[in-house]
C-alpha cells in the first residue's frame, strides 16, 4: 500500500464510480492560484444516501482503512467508511488507501452547516484534470476553513490566497511546496 | 451502526485538536522518512507536476 498520495488515480477512481464530492485543503489550495504540494486528498461527499453508497463501495474496492497517524479523535473516528450505514452518520475519516491518503470530511470547522456539501456546493468552481471533472470549494469557503484551523501552513494558505490577485506561479521540481 | 448524528463542534480549532494536529503530521513524516529519499523525491516530483496542473486546470474557473 503506498503511503503517498497519487492525486490523479485516485480522483478518477471516484469519478469512476460516479461519487460526487468537492475537494477541500491543500488541493484547493492550488486550485486557487497558490500552487503547492499536499501530500493527501480532502473531500467533502454528497451525503445523500445512493453518492453515500458509491463512495463505500469506491473506497472498499481500494482497501481504506482508518489511518492510525489520525488527526482526528477517536471518537470521531467511527466505524468503517466502507459502510454506509457508517459514512451516513456524518463522521469524518482520514483513510490509507492503495492510491493514497483520502481524508473524507462530512462537518469541517469554519463552515457551519448541517449539510457541508450543500453548503460548499453553490460557490464550488468546476475544472477538468487529466480528464476528471473535479469540484473545487469556493475561495471564501476555503479561507473560512484556514482561519479557523489557523495553523502555520493555513497562516501562510491565507496570506497567499487573500491577496486576492492571482499568485499562480508553477512552482519547479527543484522548489517544492510553493 | 445505526445512530444520532453527533453535533458539530463549532469556531476555531482548539489547542488540543492543534496539538492532535501536529502529533499526526510528524508520524507521517516519520512514516515518509522511512520510505527513503527516492521514494520521497519521486513522490514530491509526481506531487508537484499535479500541483501544476491541478491550478492550471482552474485558471479559467478563478477568473484569472
Amino acid at each position: 500500500m503506498p503511503e503517498a498520495l497519487d492525486p490523479v488515480p485516485l480522483l478518477k477512481h471516484l469519478h469512476e464510480h460516479g461519487v460526487e464530492h468537492i475537494v477541500i485543503g491543500g488541493v484547493a489550495v492550488s486550485a486557487h492560484g497558490h500552487v503547492r504540494t499536499s501530500k493527501d486528498l480532502d473531500v467533502v461527499p454528497n451525503p445523500v444516501h445512493e453518492n453515500l453508497e458509491r463512495l463505500a463501495a469506491a473506497l472498499a474496492e481500494i482497501n481504506a482503512v482508518n489511518e492510525e497517524a489520525s488527526d482526528f479523535d477517536p471518537e470521531e473516528l467511527p466505524m468503517s467508511s466502507t459502510r454506509v450505514e457508517d459514512l451516513s452518520q456524518g463522521g469524518n475519516f482520514c483513510l490509507a488507501t492503495d492510491l493514497g491518503r483520502l481524508d473524507i470530511f462530512q462537518w469541517v470547522k469554519g463552515i457551519e452547516a448541517d449539510d457541508l456539501y450543500a453548503a460548499l456546493h453553490p460557490e464550488a468552481l468546476a475544472g477538468n484534470v487529466d480528464g476528471i471533472p473535479v469540484r473545487v470549494c469556493g475561495l471564501e469557503h476555503l479561507l473560512a476553513m484556514k482561519r479557523a484551523a489557523g495553523r502555520p501552513q493555513d497562516l501562510e494558505d491565507l496570506k497567499r490566497l487573500g491577496e486576492g490577485a492571482d499568485t499562480h506561479e508553477p512552482v519547479t521540481e527543484d522548489t517544492p511546496g510553493g | 451502526m445505526a445512530g444520532k448524528r453527533k453535533a458539530k463542534p463549532c469556531g476555531p480549532w482548539t489547542p488540543e485538536e492543534i496539538a492532535r494536529n501536529e502529533r499526526a503530521a510528524q508520524i507521517r513524516v516519520q512514516q515518509d522518512r522511512a520510505r527513503g529519499v527516492s521514494a520521497n523525491l519521486e513522490d514530491l516530483v509526481k506531487l508537484t507536476r499535479f500541483a501544476n496542473r491541478f491550478a492550471e486546470a482552474f485558471r479559467h474557473a478563478r477568473g484569472a
